[in-house]
């Protein structure tokens, strides 16, 4: 039919099915800012429109209901590239972080304006109950609402919300406008999906239906005879070869346990075959047409049911060790099936696979045994965060590849665009000169992006058919086929003297990996890591077993184990506080890290290599917990109007890393360009956390320059150097620092080459602001002193370079408090107050910061309250949406939430600065367990915290 | 995939439109909604393919006739809310729908003839005594039609006065779940009517409880217990079937406390 339509103020007319799906539509005739992040469910908010004047959600509609109606889309509020006044808003207040859907957030607050000039936070509210934001918690969306509605009489007025640290410095710790907000809130095509070219092909998987099964036999005969359809991966047409998915350093910790394609598929949703076709209709229609006979095997779900005696074995393959192989290996592979394949480990992680161990660690500091004897109560409690738990990225996990005469090219949504590299040529068996990767803008990681998922598939398939092919997965398929945070069981045994003294900690950890074990030694290791060393003791041991299953795969997410270790750690010092009949605080107090103390226990907790003891050389804990305790007014019991409702309090103290020293490593150079601007060129990748921004800012601070004569390319492996990529909190002190250290090399170099021109020594020379070198006779302006050096007779451009290793840990602290109210009648809970006051150091970005905060937290509240996947008795997961699948909304936001940054003065950050983001998911399952307890008096020992487990343990049910 | 969308030009042309194998389309919020599709898919249900568009037939007033109030099928969901002449209780089910999107697209017709089981809305019309107006089968009460004539086509909600007090409630993990139990009451000094969602395949009245309601015999505990025992829901992921049958019974001897003692009885 043809269509027409008012689309952003434009007469349309469009051919097109009276069926066809608008969003589909919309994207078709070039409008990408309304994107999809949920198949059609209408929760996540990506695909809203205006439709005559009303947010409506455009996967809801087809063509024939916009016939004759106005559509206005986010392309309408920015004219010339300018920004509308929300968008600016938006951009300023820091809400402005992955963005996917941020442009369909804009567009919302521009009719929430039109409609209600001054609008309350229940409006505000109201508007953005569509809306699922999953980075920043919705927090600042009031401020950003307010400085548009500010702004109308007062153009300059500026977001004060957020604090500001250092006067002496013109950009760092300082409120600034992120470096691609802009192109962000504008909805611009920057994503993955936005490189899709005309006449691509398209990949789909045929995924298992069975949790753990032999594929006897598959015949694609059937399929490949359909015209348009490209080619048909199997396991009998790709490379063997043994890899993890895990987007680690080399050699990684973690076992090489699957291939491309296996014999053995090992969860419900594993890879079985790979269509590329055409078109997605030809695509499906292949799948349908795939014969697979399966041996069905019995499967295993849980922790206690792979440790039993009898329990099938997930991995059954050949054993293979690149180094230091363990005596019994002989032995261990002497009734391996080939059908399983193999299991390969760089070196040992103390796994076993026949006892369905993917790796394991025993250690500890001082006599736990000893300290158990010295103590005067000893309390042992099991708790058990199992729930699987999803990333949810806006932006599902998308890839698309394509050939450049012989050179593969992979534009990814990764957090790790050099491990993509370096596992997709060890796949490929290709050298790495041969692959060019692209980290486009990330809609999303969380920990799920880095990992290589689906991308090494679509890549072989490109290289081997030398077609362009684009591939994401479905929503379903992010949740059965992505990774979530591993299940754990955790057993605290903690020893202390009357006086509140701890004597000895004990952490009996187990973990499920799901079917494979990406990550198996260390996010566990890191649930120990993160929590043990926040508390001075002489006596600490951890067992740390992970296991296999044949539930969803496992990986990393943000927090990467801590956030279970936390809670487990965090709870089990409250249960001894009560024990003891001591205030919870005063414990917490009594026996936390300080400020010097020397953390003997992480000497036996390296990633997979010897660790190192550690020194707490800042900590922001004392002030974070005095200031804690005057704004929830600890102590002071509330009581509510309504005798069902109970309110209690909690206090937890939480803490993470800033990368990892002696593992990690970051590069940067910087460029001076003709006119004395200049490109920074940084290997990180910016996953809408501000990295790019941080960088710039370093770059700008040291040369004395604007922000915006630093432009910024980071991420692309041809043409930024090496960094091992956005993971475990390294971003601002790994990536940032590599980005100062160039700007400080640049510097030199211009002080040198100023030194020449002005004649004068370089010790009488200085930067200054704007971009001139000041000497005792004369000043040269950048401007100059490019065109001096790459003149014909110039002494060349102009570059500089950083590269950064350390063994210096800076560790970000944290004290979050929590007040809920329970209906003991219901069951139901509501979040009062939270309050998350976390020392990060120098924040670079303050508002980008503070939103991290707000963002983690608020996921962490989702895990502990709503989330988790469950299982049939087949294994194929019920909640593979978002809705029922529980993620928090704007509605489940704390009525009363505020994010404190604690200033530190860390020596070993770029300019102080420590990691934010991860360490605020750590804080609001035990916080908000024990304000359950002081207003119930229960204990809450497993996740997710539901109305009906409150109510079963209250004895109503 | 939908490949045919009829367009008639008034509601007669649509009634006769009708058949089989094709579904009235108006806000769009169930016919295009993914997961009504794969639960048609899981029944082994056809596809969708053919809808007739109700765009532009249907009234989306809400007006005074008299002591009633007309609500015409084509208002959605989001009118209800802003509207001034809607009673309160309505108004509050409506905003029930977490999504404003949703709100703005979902026409109040449309909920009541998708009939889903966890519905905020027709728990509260039951207890309203609203009636509905088809086309072609007259005017008959809410629960009839969601019981006995769900395929016609309805063009008005016809709600008398409210009489005595109403108190809806619901039970919800988050704030955008999937609902565990939803209720309604309505009490006045001459009857009662009692509405539940989420426990059976439709929402459902509890007659016997209205019964104990009205004559005294039920109040508090015995009430708690009287609807746990006249519901039988199915265990899934909004919750266990125990829990249900709590949660039911403990909203609506809370509703009808909260009735009472506020006076509004």
């Amino acid at each position: 039919m043809k269509l027409k339509f008012l689309l952003n103020g434009t007469p349309k007319e469009v051919y097109t099915e009276a069926g066809e799906n608008v969003r589909d539509l919309l994207y078709r005739i070039g409008i990408n800012s309304v994107r999809n992040s949920d198949d059609g469910y209408a929760f996540a908010g990506s695909d809203s429109i205006l439709l005559d004047g009303k947010v409506v959600s455009s996967m809801l509609l087809i063509a024939a209901q916009i016939e004759g109606r106005e559509v206005k889309t986010v392309e309408s509020l920015s004219k010339h590239g300018m920004l509308s006044p929300v968008q600016s808003a938006m951009v300023d207040a820091g809400v402005v972080q992955s963005a996917y859907n941020i442009p369909a957030a804009a567009l919302i607050l521009t009719e929430l304006l039109d409609r209600v000039p001054n609008p309350s936070r229940e409006d505000v509210k109201d508007a953005l109950s569509s809306v699922f934001i999953r980075d920043s918690g919705y927090e600042q969306f009031y401020v950003a609402v307010d400085l548009a509605v500010e702004r109308r009489t007062d153009p300059e007025y500026k977001n004060t919300v957020p604090p500001e640290f250092k006067e002496d410095l013109k950009f760092i710790g300082k409120v600034k406008r992120k470096v691609d907000g802009a192109k962000l809130v504008r909805g611009e095509r920057l994503f993955v999906e936005d490189r899709r070219e005309e006449g691509s092909a398209v990949l789909k998987m045929l995924r298992s239906p069975h949790a753990s099964a032999y594929i006897k036999s598959i015949d694609t005969s059937e399929a490949e005879k359909i015209p348009g359809v490209v080619t048909i991966l199997t396991h009998k047409n790709t490379p063997d070869t043994w890899y993890t998915q895990a987007g680690q350093g080399f050699p990684e910790p973690s076992p090489y346990d699957r291939r491309l394609f296996g014999e053995k598929v090992n969860h419900v949703g594993d890879r079985v075959a790979a269509v590329v076709a055409d078109s997605y209709e030809i695509a499906g229609l292949a799948l349908s047409k795939i014969k697979v006979e399966y041996e069905v095997l019995k499967h295993i779900m849980t922790i206690d049911e792979a440790m039993a005696a009898d329990s099938p074995l997930v991995h059954n393959g050949e054993i293979i060790y690149e180094a230091a192989a363990p005596d019994d290996l002989e032995e261990s592979n002497k009734n391996f099936d080939p059908r399983d394949g193999k299991i390969i480990y760089q070196f040992p992680i103390g796994g076993d696979p026949r006892k369905n161990i993917a790796a394991s660690v025993f250690d500890g500091i001082g006599d736990v045994e000893k300290g158990f004897a010295e103590a005067d109560v000893v309390i042992e409690r099991e708790y058990q965060p199992m729930s699987h738990i999803q990333c949810t990225p806006l932006e599902m996990h998308v890839i698309y590849t394509k050939m450049d005469g012989d050179r593969l090219i992979m534009h990814c949504s990764t957090q790790v665009p050099f491990h993509v590299r370096r596992i997709t040529a060890s796949v490929l068996g290709i050298s790495e000169n041969k692959i060019r990767v692209i980290k486009e803008r990330v809609g999303g990681g969380y920990g799920s992006k880095q990992d290589i998922l689906l991308e090494e598939v679509c890549a072989y398939a490109t290289y081997s058919t030398g077609r362009t092919i684009f591939h994401q997965y479905s929503r379903k398929e992010e949740f059965e086929s992505c990774s979530t945070r591993k299940p754990m069981k955790i057993k605290v045994k903690i020893g202390a003297k009357k006086d509140g003294k701890l004597t000895a900690v004990y952490m009996d950890l187990k973990a499920n990996a799901g079917p494979y074990g990406a990550h198996a030694l260390t996010v566990p290791m890191n649930a120990c890591s993160k929590s043990l060393p926040l508390f001075l003791c002489d006596n600490f041991k951890f067992d740390v077993v992970t296991y296999y299953s044949n539930a969803s795969p496992t990986g990393a997410y943000q927090g990467y184990g801590a956030p279970k270790g936390s809670y487990a750690m965090q709870m089990a010092a409250a249960e001894m506080a009560e024990e003891l009949g001591m205030d919870p605080l005063d414990f917490l107090e009594l026996n936390r890290v300080h400020e010097g103390s020397m953390l003997e226990i992480l000497k036996c907790l390296g990633e997979g290599r010897e660790g190192v003891a550690a020194p707490a050389v800042s900590c922001g804990l004392g002030p974070a917990l005095k200031e804690g305790r005057e704004m929830i007014e600890w102590g002071k019991k509330e009581v509510s109007d309504d005798p069902d409702v109970k309110i209690g309090k909690g206090v937890v103290i939480i803490q993470q890393g800033s990368g990892l020293p002696g593992l990690d490593q970051s590069n940067a150079t910087i460029k001076m360009l003709g006119d004395g601007t200049f490109m920074l060129f940084s290997g990180g990748a910016d996953l809408g956390t501000g990295l790019d921004t941080v960088s710039v800012k370093m770059a700008a601070e040291v040369l004395q320059t604007e922000m915006t004569n630093v432009s910024i390319l980071s991420g692309d492996t041809d043409n930024t150097p090496f960094d091992t990529g956005a993971y475990a909190s390294s971003g601002t002190y790994f990536s940032g620092s590599a980005s100062l250290l160039a700007a400080k090399d640049m510097k030199e170099e211009i002080l040198k080459a100023a030194s020449k021109i002005m004649d004068e020594p370089v010790s009488d020379l200085k930067i200054e602001y704007p971009g001139k070198v000041v000497g005792k006779k004369d000043e040269l302006t950048y401007a100059k002193l490019a065109w001096h050096t790459q003149a014909g007779e110039g002494q060349g451009q102009l570059i500089g370079q950083g590269h950064f290793t350390t063994d210096d840990a800076a560790f970000p602290y944290g004290a979050h408090f929590a007040q809920v109210a329970v209906n003991i009648r219901t069951g139901a809970i509501k979040i009062q107050k939270y309050y998350a006051l976390q020392d990060a150091g120098m924040p670079i970005n303050p508002e980008l910061a503070q939103g991290q905060i707000f963002g983690g937290v608020l996921k962490s509240i989702g895990h502990t309250l709503y989330e988790g996947l469950v299982y049939d008795e087949k294994g194929h997961a019920l909640n593979t949406d978002l809705r029922s699948y529980g993620v928090p909304m704007i509605g489940d936001v704390p009525e009363d939430f505020q994010a404190k940054l604690v200033y530190t003065d860390d020596p070993f950050g770029p300019y102080g600065a420590k990691s934010i983001s991860e360490i605020a998911t750590n804080g609001a399952a035990p916080v908000i367990a024990n304000a359950i307890h002081d207003a119930t008096g229960v204990w809450m020992r497993s996740w997710p915290i539901t109305p009906e487990k409150i109510l079963q343990e209250l004895g109503k049910i | 995939m939908i490949k045919e969308v009829l367009k008639p030009a008034s509601l007669d042309e649509a009634v006769k439109l009708k058949s089989s194998d094709n579904y009235y389309l108006s806000g769009g919020t169930q016919v295009n909604w993914t997961p009504a599709m794969e639960i048609r898919r899981s029944n082994g249900m056809p596809e969708i393919e053919k809808v007739i568009l109700l765009q532009g037939l249907l009234s989306e007033d809400i007006k005074k006739e008299g002591s009633a109030l007309i609500i015409g099928a084509g208002s959605t969901l989001q009118n209800i809310v802003d509207s001034p002449l809607a009673p309160d209780a309505l108004k509050k089910a409506a905003g029930y729908i977490a999504s404003r999107n949703v709100r703005n697209m979902a026409t109040i017709g449309g909920n009541i003839a998708a009939n889903r089981a966890d519905s905020y809305i027709i728990p509260c019309l039951i207890a309203l005594k609203a009636d509905v107006e088809t086309v072609g089968k007259g005017i008959m009460c809410v629960d009839k039609y969601i019981r006995e004539a769900k395929d016609s086509l309805i063009i008005n909600i016809i709600l008398p006065e409210v009489e005595g007090a109403c108190v809806i409630d619901v039970s919800v993990k988050s704030s955008a779940a999937y609902p565990s139990v939803t209720t309604a009451v309505r009490i006045s000094k001459r009857d009662a009517v009692v509405a539940v969602g989420c426990v059976s395949d439709h929402v459902i009245r509890l007659k016997d409880v209205e019964a104990g309601i009205v004559n005294g015999s039920l109040s508090g505990e015995s009430l708690l217990k009287a609807v746990s025992d006249s519901i039988n829901p199915q265990s899934d992921l909004a919750g266990s079937s125990e829990y249900k049958k709590y949660l039911a019974g403990t909203m609506i001897a809370h509703s009808v406390e909260l009735s009472r003692k506020e006076g509004l009885v």
